[in-house]
């Protein structure tokens, strides 16, 4: 699998470093534009799309703050990482949802944690949830499952798009079937770690593009579901 | 309210030996056959059962509500000296800023003799030794000025313990959750982590990692420190005792969010996870 990648530096050194770093992260290959201002890289955004942006904060005639703002009217979510020194970092960058900040001169050692943690959360993994209904095969990329809801022997697939399918399944059999992002909360739940916005002491809200759904947690499955579910979550943060 | 309170503790406390004596005295002189009522004693005693462990219940009661008055109390004790602290260090910051306005006055007098003489030399190493002062100003860590100063407090403690103090802050200013509870969550958890490392061997490398950093909606908070591995078993009981955890574990539970600790090899890592801290709206305001 290819990454395509968007640079927006106007310091060729430190552009050709990041490049560098790119090229020789081993787990995924990167395709690498380089924009040397805000300018070409507004104009490319109306025929290229980019799988994550790197921009500079600071440019002499412009910001990369107005190249993220332009960035979000097309895409709400891909990632912007930006490149800044405390002294450049400002409260504007929340308003564009950032993934993550480095501090100039940019480390190898930092930009490859940030890669790490940026695959997790972009879900490149092609691992699919295989069942069987009515006779078909069904083949669901992991990352669109949102939950699964179990009644007896029967389990309700729940996707993100807010489609449902079900197949008959044992909760065992289920759990293997599934990656770390899956977490049990009930005896009749397990979702993706993911798609949680929000938890409380018995409940878990689950978010997707269609649909935003509570569940309830129970005391049983509550402390070890927490732990998975920070264990996971650390890992896109 | 605290009257009535008082006096139905006073009238528990007492009613229960008072009545269990008389029981016991009833009891032996019906033994002695002095009174000879067959049905009156036995509800009687009973009554008198029933009175005496509703009055257990009801202090039973009056007890817990007392231990959560006080564990909230030394919560908040804890909360007010965190900002007695605070302000304390903002008066000092205050005088030392007007002593600085001060001394800018003079040097300003100082560089306009020199400018008048000419003397560019000596206006050059006056502005270079300047700025070589100014070098050793606080860093910037986020826009919220509490955890700003918090955090830049730390570091500076954390230096002259010689301990390598690294943080990476990602942290909007907006954010639901009080300046102040965030400032005693993290105050708590790098005090811990540097009175771990100042229990380490002076020849041992001290650090301390700290990693604050909103992502969408939530707020990670990390940190991880080496400690003496002989503390696992030797302090074993301060795991959970520590006022200092049970306030940031009380913090984090109120507020929906995991906390979690855990040991690899001599490192002790600190997580905790909040949710939906910020909200859009809070990030656009």
């Amino acid at each position: 699998m290819t990454l395509k990648v968007a640079i927006c530096d106007d310091d060729n050194t430190v552009s050709s470093q990041i490049e560098q770093v790119l090229q020789s992260y081993s787990k995924i290959n990167f395709e690498i534009d380089v924009y040397y201002t805000p300018e070409q890289l507004t104009h490319a955004l109306a025929y290229e799309a980019y799988d994550f942006y790197i921009l500079d904060i600071v440019f002499p005639t412009s910001s990369g703050l107005e190249i993220a703002t332009t960035i979000r009217t097309i895409n709400q979510t891909v990632p912007i990482i930006f490149l800044t020194t405390y002294s450049a970092y400002m409260e504007q960058v929340f308003k564009v949802n950032t993934f993550d900040y480095l501090l100039k001169p940019v480390l190898a050692s930092d930009l490859t944690a940030t890669l790490d943690r940026l695959i997790h959360y972009l879900q490149l993994s092609d691992a699919t949830f295989q069942f069987q209904f009515n006779k078909i095969v069904y083949r669901i990329p992991l990352r669109h499952i949102c939950y699964f809801e179990k009644c007896r022997r029967t389990v309700f697939i729940h996707l993100d798009n807010g489609e449902e399918f079900e197949t008959i399944l044992t909760t065992k059999s289920l759990l293997e079937k599934l990656s770390a992002d899956f977490v049990q909360i009930h005896h009749s739940y397990i979702v993706n770690v993911t798609y949680i916005q929000k938890l409380s002491q018995k409940s878990i809200l689950l978010t997707s593009q269609k649909q935003q759904i509570n569940l309830p947690m129970s005391r049983k499955f509550n402390p070890i579901a927490k732990e998975q579910i920070l264990i996971r979550l650390r890992e896109t943060i | 309210m605290f009257k009535k309170t008082h006096f139905c503790f006073i009238i528990c406390i007492i009613s229960i030996p008072c009545i269990s004596t008389f029981i016991l005295t009833l009891a032996i002189m019906s033994e002695v056959s002095l009174f000879n009522y067959k049905y009156f004693m036995p509800i009687f005693i009973t009554f008198c059962i029933v009175y005496m462990n509703i009055c257990i219940c009801y202090l039973y009661f009056l007890m817990k509500s007392y231990f959560k008055k006080l564990a909230s109390a030394t919560t908040q004790n804890k909360v007010f000296k965190s900002e007695l602290y605070f302000y304390k260090q903002l008066n000092q910051s205050q005088t030392e800023l007007s002593a600085i306005k001060h001394d800018l006055k003079n040097q300003y007098l100082l560089l306009l003799g020199l400018a008048c003489l000419d003397d560019t030399a000596n206006i050059k190493r006056y502005l270079e030794n300047a700025l070589d002062s100014l070098k050793h100003t606080d860093n910037y860590y986020t826009e919220d000025y509490l955890l700003n100063f918090l955090i830049n407090d730390k570091k500076n403690f954390a230096d002259q313990h010689h301990i390598t103090f690294q943080a990476k802050v990602f942290l909007s200013k907006h954010s639901r959750l009080d300046s102040d509870i965030l400032a005693i969550l993290l105050g708590n958890l790098i005090d811990n982590a540097i009175n771990a490392l100042n229990r380490l061997p002076a020849d041992q490398e001290k650090q301390v990692n700290i990693l604050i950093k909103q992502a969408n909606h939530n707020l990670l908070i990390e940190l991880t420190n080496r400690f003496d591995i002989k503390e696992v078993t030797a302090r074993k009981h301060r795991e959970s005792a520590g006022i200092g955890i049970k306030n940031i574990k009380k913090i984090v539970h109120d507020h929906n969010g995991i906390y979690r600790q855990w040991v690899t090899s001599d490192i002790f890592h600190t997580s905790i996870l909040l949710f939906d801290i910020y909200a859009s709206s809070d990030i656009s305001a």
